[in-house]
């Protein structure tokens, strides 16, 4: 079976949401609530990334991988490439996702990180993730399974 | 077993240590600068070149010695190898990452950077060289730990 790997690096974990939604943890079908959205990013913060691969699987056997980054884009993947090519690993595919961080995401991030701001800066991301979620579903349902 | 030393562009102290490794440089003396010009790969990569994982050489005992860049960010490359190697399956012991960053002195810093950023190859690559030269009983010593640690088993 393909590993499909998704990776940003834009500085915001869109490649956890895509492997929530691949997986079952996010919807495809709706927007998510935003406490649906708080449960996904909280384990894995909304950091600008260190590139620590994180394994989503479903009781279905679907899996996937994410990793993020803020730029590095090019290096990245071709730290990915090169080392599973050391091995011959050739059965997976590397999904870029482009979304930006909007400067609204960037100050909710900042917001919510301090208590007394905490929920106004979670709906400001909540905002920016919403206008890119229908996109977000589109890629990670679209990479199919061999 | 693959041997990865790696640096910030992955062209300079990397090589050199690689090189070392393998044997392509003297392990008793420091080299000539001539030495470290003529080695492949030494003050060649660009910009995007970096975490590409290069093969330089197979050493005695069967590992192979590569080299790679990682913009000063050794994290990501660690986060990445060892995170595809658990979801992979490949075993821990099969690879060994080596960061050669913290033998670089400021001439090959600034060396490197006029060489491969700013393109003044008249002006960085002998900087570049010389820091290299200067640099090389620290860069030895890592590789002979590492000799040493591989040929211990």
């Amino acid at each position: 079976m393909k590993q499909v790997i998704f990776y940003c690096d834009t500085g915001f974990p869109y490649s956890i949401l895509a492997a929530a939604i691949r997986t079952g943890r996010l919807p495809a079908d709706r927007y998510p609530r935003k406490s649906e959205l708080e449960n996904i990013l909280r384990p894995y913060g909304m950091g600008k990334g260190d590139a620590r691969i994180y394994n989503f699987e479903n009781s279905s056997g679907i899996k996937c991988l994410a990793l993020w980054t803020d730029r590095q884009g090019g290096m990245v993947r071709r730290m990915i490439n090169s080392f599973l090519g050391l091995y011959q690993i050739k059965n997976y595919t590397l999904v870029g996702l482009e979304y930006k961080k909007n400067p609204l995401m960037s100050a909710g991030i900042w917001l919510s990180g301090m208590p007394p701001t905490r929920d106004a800066g979670l709906n400001m991301v909540y905002r920016g993730v919403k206008d890119v979620y229908g996109r977000l579903v589109e890629t990670a349902c679209r990479e199919t399974l061999p | 077993m693959k041997i990865i030393y790696h640096c910030f562009g992955g062209t300079h102290s990397s090589v050199t240590a690689a090189a070392t490794h393998l044997g392509l440089l003297p392990r008793e003396r420091k080299p000539h600068p001539r030495e470290l010009l003529s080695l492949p790969f030494f003050d060649t990569r660009e910009g995007n070149d970096h975490g590409d994982i290069t093969l330089m050489g197979v050493d005695d005992m069967g590992n192979e010695v590569y080299f790679t860049g990682q913009r000063g960010k050794p994290e990501f490359l660690e986060n990445i190898v060892n995170g595809l190697a658990q979801n992979f399956n490949l075993p821990a012991n099969s690879y060994r990452l080596i960061n050669v960053m913290p033998k670089v002195n400021i001439s090959m810093r600034i060396g490197g950077f006029l060489s491969r950023r700013f393109r003044w190859i008249k002006t960085g690559r002998p900087l570049v060289t010389l820091g290299t030269v200067w640099a090389y009983p620290e860069i030895i010593k890592l590789v002979r730990e590492i000799l040493a640690e591989e040929s211990s088993g």
